[in-house]
């Protein structure tokens, strides 16, 4: 779990442009949209699944509570590590 | 109408004294001139700039830094001219689009890739509502937004708009303009003579403008005039002289041309109609780029707001000029011409 | 005194027909141009319904009579418009006194990505197609062609380029920098556009149903249409031809997001009450509105609730015709003039195709069959990427 929250961490760093942040500086439990944590927006959002996408080959669907899944870095690594079950 | 200027911004390959700071490449086909790249984050909060390509980065810069000398925070329009618009974005979307066989893309590179994101992003950035418009039209992109601005502050003129322009140059476009069946089509007769003194640009230059005066301003701009010349060839006499006869150009007591031309022999003919005004080639110091006008126009603000070296401009008159012709004619098809004098 | 802007001719390609005659009969036979992908060689083809214009690159030369080359499909649809609207009209003007000014989002950029996809095979790759890659080629050859010297340009606000050509030429006019001038844009369907809304995840798999409680996106769609404006003094020698007047129009930024609009509607209200008050007119003067309705939940929540606000008590009949054409991007603010065009000159709206729910935050519904009505004014949106908004009124004329 921890290689694939340090690898999910570096990836939003670099998909995102966060050029000033390292995988240290990102909380795995913070939000990760709204004020307390990085700030994301949709199009943050539509990343996101790319990244799961691209590196995991795991489609979120229609059928999945996309809004849960990315809450947080955790939220996202709970959800890839259930689908590779 | 006059436009008076009371800010300006650029990003560029700074004064001619300063010149050697810019990025020169001479180890190509044909070399090429770099901006001197700023301290973004003295103008961009850095959350704020994850989203912004370099090109977008050096439009907002320029435009805060014109909004900043202007002291103003909100103008009433923005409008920009950029003839390329984003190619790193363009570029990245289009490579990851074919990479992976149309699946995959990425939403922030295309969005980013739009040519008015620059003005969009400077709207955002200054909670700017207001007027709001992009040029992409080659070697006229940056003086339509001029134009533009004549005719929104024409009906308004208590309003204030920020004008400018962004181009960039990237390793792809570089890869590109440089290869040789490319430069057979380029519109330039690449001699040994051109290829002395030709170099590729890019730069992004804002300019604040109101239609009155205030206390700020210190130069205006008292024409602007493009004119579509696919037939005249060769010959920037008769494109100055059509200008006068049939466009009604004011060059009465013009002193200083900023000239986007290259031949020494079309620069003396220049001066000579106008009365011995010094003509300088401005494109040495910027680079070839279809919004250079906008860079011999943050020059001619320069040299009227006393902040320039004058000793680019060769001997002769001995007191800082008071009407500054900027004369470009890109292919020589995209003529234009503006007038900016003291204030 | 503002000179008064007419408009004298038009012309225009689409989904739905490639002349004006041809637009014509298919808006009021109420048959959508929208269907699958016939012409673009996407892996996208059987995903997403587009309003492509039924003919190859190939097929239009031809109509157009000019040489077999490598032209952009942008700048063929640019100039089949171009030409109906201009006419035998530009002859008897002074080409310094003309201007051309278009609206293009895409540029050439079928060829572009065509020359970067035989790059990545390793195959040969002809450089010289990607001098077509930027919007103002196509306006360069136009002018070109058509001999127009004056005031040559080429707006790039995504959505409301054209709409914005429309306003710059009528204050071109009316600043007398020029007394007439084609004014309009162009798009074409490229993979680059099918890909890049298909990332944002706002394109409808089926046929679009814009202003819908239940719609899913938006149809990508293509076209080109210009207008023939010309000043009053220019047009008084034959009023017979004027089709409408340039009334009024308003250009806001929403300045809130990159790609969406703020669910309040702040820049389309803003660019609305522009367009009625710079064309002195009062909200219940306007006879119909052509929406920008893309059929994206968020921009016809935006429209629709700024149109509640603006018209709030007189909310004038409207309906989006993108339902017949798809979304044509940088040409839909001309295409949806022309079609505005025709509506005041036949007395009669098209409707909105494939409307069934009213959206909840609304007070009524948009048309959904052919409507009779005697229109003096009428308000076209164009709200585009980057807040881009803008609203422009088309009066009757005389």
């Amino acid at each position: 779990m921890e290689d694939l929250i340090v690898k999910l961490k570096s990836e939003i760093i670099k998909q995102l442009n966060f050029e000033d942040l390292t995988v240290e500086d990102i909380d795995t439990d913070a939000p990760l949209f709204g004020p307390e944590g990085l700030g994301l927006d949709s199009i943050d959002a539509l990343e996101l699944i790319l990244i799961i996408e691209k590196n995991f080959r795991i489609k979120i669907t229609e059928a999945d509570d996309g809004k849960s899944i990315l809450r947080s870095v955790k939220t996202m690594a709970e959800f890839i590590e259930k689908k590779r079950k | 109408m006059n436009l008076y200027i009371s800010g300006i911004g650029a990003v560029n390959a700074g004064l001619p004294s300063e010149n050697e700071k810019a990025g020169g490449d001479q180890s190509r086909e044909v070399s090429v001139i770099r901006c001197v790249e700023p301290d973004y984050k003295k103008y961009i909060d850095p959350k704020f700039a994850r989203r912004l390509s370099r090109i977008i980065k050096m439009g907002l810069y320029a435009a805060q830094m014109a909004l900043s000398e202007a002291a103003v925070s909100v103008p009433d329009g923005i409008i920009t001219g950029t003839s390329l618009g984003c190619l790193a974005d363009t570029g990245k979307f289009l490579n990851s689009m074919i990479e992976e066989n149309e699946s995959l893309s990425s939403p922030s590179a295309f969005i980013q890739s739009t040519h008015n994101s620059i003005s969009s992003q400077i709207a955002i950035a200054t909670g700017c509502n207001g007027y709001n418009s992009t040029y992409t039209n080659r070697g006229f992109s940056f003086e339509s937004a001029l134009i533009d601005a004549m005719l929104q502050i024409g009906e308004n003129n208590k309003a204030g708009f920020l004008v400018g322009s962004s181009d960039e140059i990237t390793d792809e476009l570089l890869e590109i303009l440089t290869k040789p069946r490319f430069l057979e089509y380029s519109g330039y007769n690449f001699d040994n003579d051109l290829k002395q003194i030709f170099s590729y640009g890019e730069g992004a230059a804002y300019f604040y403008l109101t239609g009155e005066k205030t206390a700020g301003s210190y130069c205006k701009i008292t024409s602007v005039k493009t004119f579509f010349t696919p037939n005249a060839g060769d010959d920037l006499i008769k494109i100055l002289d059509d200008a006068v006869s049939f466009h009604e150009a004011d060059l009465h007591g013009v002193d200083l041309v900023l000239s986007g031309g290259y031949r020494r022999d079309e620069a003396l003919t220049l001066s000579a109609k106008l009365s011995g005004a010094e003509v300088v080639m401005y494109k040495k110091y910027c680079g070839e780029y279809l919004t250079s006008t906008s860079y011999a126009l943050w020059l001619s603000c320069m040299i009227l707001k006393h902040e320039v070296d004058e000793s680019f401009i060769d001997a002769g008159k001995a007191s800082t000029p008071g009407k500054i012709l900027i004369m470009n004619s890109y292919e020589n098809k995209y003529t234009s011409f503006v007038t900016v004098e003291h204030v | 005194m503002k000179q008064r802007v007419f408009v004298t001719g038009i012309g225009i390609v689409s989904a739905i027909g490639r002349t004006v005659d041809e637009t014509a009969d298919s808006l009021f036979s109420g048959n959508t141009g929208i269907s699958g992908m016939r012409y673009l060689d996407s892996s996208l083809k059987d995903l997403f319904p587009v309003g492509e214009v039924k003919y190859s690159n190939s097929d239009l030369s031809d109509l157009l009579s000019i040489p077999e080359a490598k032209y952009s499909r942008t700048f063929l649809l640019s100039l089949a418009a171009a030409r109906e609207a201009a006419g035998e009209r530009l002859s008897s003007y002074n080409p310094c006194r003309l201007g051309f000014v278009s609206g293009n989002t895409v540029g050439g950029m079928d060829l572009t990505e065509k020359y970067f996809q035989s790059m990545h095979s390793g195959q040969a790759a002809d450089v010289t197609g990607l001098l077509q890659h930027d919007c103002g080629y196509s306006a360069q050859k136009i002018a070109e062609g058509l001999n127009i010297s004056g005031y040559v340009t080429t707006v790039s606000t995504a959505c409301s380029s054209s709409t914005n050509s429309i306003m710059h030429a009528a204050m071109l006019i009316r600043s007398g920098i020029v007394d007439a001038a084609l004014a309009g844009g162009v798009d074409s369907l490229t993979k680059f556009t099918l890909n890049g809304f298909n990332s944002l995840k706002i394109l409808d798999s089926q046929l679009s149903s814009p202003f819908d409680e239940n719609r899913n996106g938006l149809n990508l769609g293509e076209g080109a249409a210009y207008l023939f404006l010309e000043s009053e003094k220019s047009a008084s020698g034959h009023m017979q031809d004027v089709l409408c007047e340039v009334k009024g129009f308003g250009n806001s930024c929403d300045a809130f997001h990159q790609t969406a609009m703020s669910e309040d509607g702040k820049g389309p209200k803003l660019a609305m009450r522009g367009a009625l008050k710079s064309a002195g007119l009062e909200a219940s003067e306007i006879d119909y509105i052509n929406l920008h309705g893309t059929g994206t939940s968020n921009n016809d929540l935006s429209e629709g609730i700024a149109i509640e606000d603006v018209f709030s008590g007189s909310i004038p009949i409207y309906s989006s015709t993108k339902s017949y054409t798809g979304h044509t991007l940088g040409a839909a603010g001309a295409v949806e003039a022309v079609i505005c065009t025709l509506s005041i000159k036949n007395g009669i709206i098209f409707p909105n195709i494939n409307f069934k729910t009213r959206m909840k935050e609304l007070s009524v519904d948009p048309v959904s069959s052919l409507l009779k009505k005697n229109i003096r004014n009428v308000m076209s949106n164009s709200f585009g990427f980057g807040g881009n908004n803008s609203s422009i009124i088309f009066s009757k004329g005389v």
